[in-house]
């Protein structure tokens, strides 16, 4: 893809705003039917206190597209943030505590949540839905966040429509109240339920232990997803033989550029390099590593890190093969604004989707990987702990004799 | 008349599940060797850090016979899932009649036979390391474990540093770190040779898998290194020969 301006970027996202908001306000009004793709977003601000509520859009068409990450991979930066801002969020201030709720509400957002497909539905907002700004200003944000900028209000009453079609499988996980959450959301991910859909489950509190149901916040539940089906992942993969060669995936989109390099090894290593590069060409480097399987703190990176991990793990269960990680990711300033982790999730599975290049050594495969970034592989390396693990470790083949 | 290639009896199906058990630990497909003086194995794990050599000698079992040389190569899973079906009283024979095929008969409460696909075996060979050992030990194969273990809780490798009278397993992270010292008098402890005092790191994930591979049924274990060299577990197992184990150091440049 072609390298733009930052300034082309920006006049993209603003012409579609203008656009969107012209449309919209013909629309707009405080009691409308809408179409929910079908989504909900769960706001973290005061917690244990949240903000819940559907994700709706005044577009009448199919609007599945407007909250489906796992088909949005290497769409442009303008047309993701114009999906978002399509959606009109309403509010409503709860408990993370279900069983003193009782509310209707949650329980017809859980429906909804169910829904197969985009779906009409009649929504009763206390006044018109305006602007929020709010959660942008508060926070510094990082792809770990997922917020919600668009439109939004307080809503009063939500109606779906009779004869809702629902996803059997997580209904089946809704009613079984004995099943433990991450059994559910390992059952649910190997019968083929996307993980942006396990965690819109999650976090309105459908699946687990019924005493252990919460509601829990959108970018928790996206977090907490990846990294309970990435550890499940990985212990499959203690099972398997290791990569033959050295191997390098990568793939770009959205002005971050992934480069992700398998070594040969049975134990189980990810590490994980971000590099953010700012207007002036600054370069700040971040790294987290997990070694033989064992995380020892959380990683500073946040949910980035695990939706990598769930992304290569997927990938080697595919195989049937166990490695070592390294992941590279650089951000360009051209990454005007954060989108969310499934943007990690989904241009991983793209990269390794794409095949690998391989290698018999691991300076070649560096050098390949690093060759399609701007940090320059001693940048990248200068971190790394693992590359240091996997160069201390001898290989029997060194003591070989020669003379044979 | 079916002539068989190769045919090998024991008195128990003990013996394979240990050396299915030990090479899974490496490899999941593996390439044994038969001639007349015995089976051999020896194959290195796909990052190339760790070795198994197994020789298991004619003489080990019941009744033995192979004609000529010859290759045969099997997935480990496979093989392992036919071996747990037998009981430990069943007498158990392995033999090859055709190219492609390992059979498996056991005779004991019933009979029974499996006939399973062989996989193409690899060509060449596997050399040895060659090395010289300073320090020597010879350790009960669950005080072994136990050491390795308590090492585990900490940190994933272990330095091993010997001393004329005493060995010392250390582990360190960023969190702490563990300390065992093994002397003369410390049960387990049946033998200390050190001609030079030695000090080496390794993986202590390859360590544990291959120790508990072997535990059910080992008795002892020979540990032998260097220096930042690679280090060599010798098993005692009853009834087979030989299975030695090699993993190169972790080094500190």
């Amino acid at each position: 893809m072609q390298s733009r301006r930052t300034s082309e970027i920006k006049e993209a996202i603003m012409k579609n705003w203008i656009q969107l908001q012209k449309t919209m306000r013909e629309k707009i009004s405080e009691k409308m039917i809408v179409s929910s793709p079908p989504s909900i977003f769960i706001g973290s601000y005061s917690y244990p206190k949240v903000s819940i509520g559907p994700l709706v859009s005044t577009f009448n068409e199919d609007t599945a597209l407007f909250d489906h990450p796992e088909e949005w991979a290497g769409q442009s930066l303008e047309d993701i943030i114009k999906y978002r801002l399509s959606l009109i969020r309403g509010t409503n201030p709860t408990t993370v505590n279900i069983a003193s709720n009782n509310d209707k509400l949650i329980e017809t957002l859980q429906e909804l949540t169910m829904a197969i497909k985009s779906t009409n539905i009649e929504v009763n907002f206390a006044k018109e839905p305006i602007f929020n700004f709010d959660e942008i200003k508060k926070n510094g944000v990082t792809d770990s966040d997922s917020i919600h900028y668009g439109l939004a209000s307080k809503i009063n009453d939500l109606k779906l429509p009779s004869g809702l079609i629902v996803d059997k499988k997580i209904e089946k996980a809704y009613y079984d109240k004995d099943l433990k959450a991450i059994e559910a959301v390992t059952k649910l991910y190997n019968e083929g339920i996307e993980i942006s859909k396990l965690s819109k489950a999650l976090s309105i509190g459908m699946i687990g232990i019924q005493k252990n149901r919460r509601i829990v916040p959108t970018k928790w539940s996206i977090t907490a997803i990846d990294q309970i089906l990435s550890s499940e992942l990985i212990k499959k993969i203690k099972n398997f033989d290791s990569v033959n060669f050295y191997q390098v995936y990568n793939y770009s989109h959205l002005d971050n550029t992934y480069s992700i390099i398998l070594i040969p090894d049975k134990t189980w290593c990810f590490e994980m390099h971000e590099a953010w590069i700012d207007n002036t060409g600054n370069v700040e480097i971040e790294t987290d590593i997990e070694v033989a399987g064992r995380l020892r703190n959380y990683p500073k990176m946040g949910g980035s890190f695990f939706a990598a991990r769930v992304a290569v793990s997927e990938y080697l269960v595919q195989n049937r093969k166990s490695a070592g990680i390294m992941v590279f990711r650089e951000i360009q300033p051209q990454y005007l604004l954060p989108v969310g982790v499934w943007q990690i999730r989904e241009g991983i599975r793209k990269a390794m989707r794409k095949g690998p290049r391989v290698f018999d050594s691991l300076e070649k495969a560096l050098i390949y990987a690093c060759s399609t970034m701007s940090v320059s592989k001693k940048e990248w390396i200068s971190n790394s702990n693992l590359l240091r693990f996997v160069k201390n470790q001898r290989r029997i083949q060194d003591y070989f004799d020669k003379t044979q | 008349m079916i002539k068989l290639m190769f045919t090998a009896k024991t008195k128990s199906p003990e013996e394979w599940k240990i050396i299915n058990s030990a090479i899974s630990t490496l490899v999941d497909e593996a390439t044994f060797e038969a001639t007349s003086e015995g089976i051999s194995f020896r194959g290195m794990d796909p990052s190339h850090v760790a070795l198994i050599d197994i020789f298991w000698p004619n003489t080990a079992f019941d009744s033995y016979q192979c004609d000529s040389e010859l290759k045969f190569g099997v997935r480990i899973s496979e093989f392992s899932k036919l071996i747990k079906r037998t009981d430990k009283k069943d007498e158990l024979e392995v033999s090859i009649t055709d190219q492609d095929v390992l059979r498996i008969r056991t005779s004991g409460s019933y009979k029974r036979e499996y006939k399973m696909r062989l996989i193409e075996s690899s060509s060449g060979s596997t050399p040895l390391p060659k090395l010289s050992f300073n320090s020597k030990l010879v350790l009960s194969l669950s005080a072994f474990d136990k050491i390795l273990s308590d090492i585990e809780v900490v940190s994933e490798y272990v330095e091993i540093e010997s001393f004329p009278e005493r060995i010392e397993f250390l582990g360190k992270s960023d969190t702490g770190e563990a300390m065992v010292t093994m002397e003369p008098n410390s049960e387990g402890l049946e033998d200390i040779e050190v001609k030079e005092e030695s000090k080496a790191t390794y993986s202590l994930d390859y360590l544990l898998k291959i120790v508990k591979s072997v535990s059910s049924v080992g008795v002892t274990s020979a540990i032998e290194y260097s220096t930042k060299m690679p280090i060599r577990l010798e098993f005692r197992i009853a009834n087979i020969g030989r299975i030695h184990f090699y993993l190169a150091p972790r080094v500190q440049d």
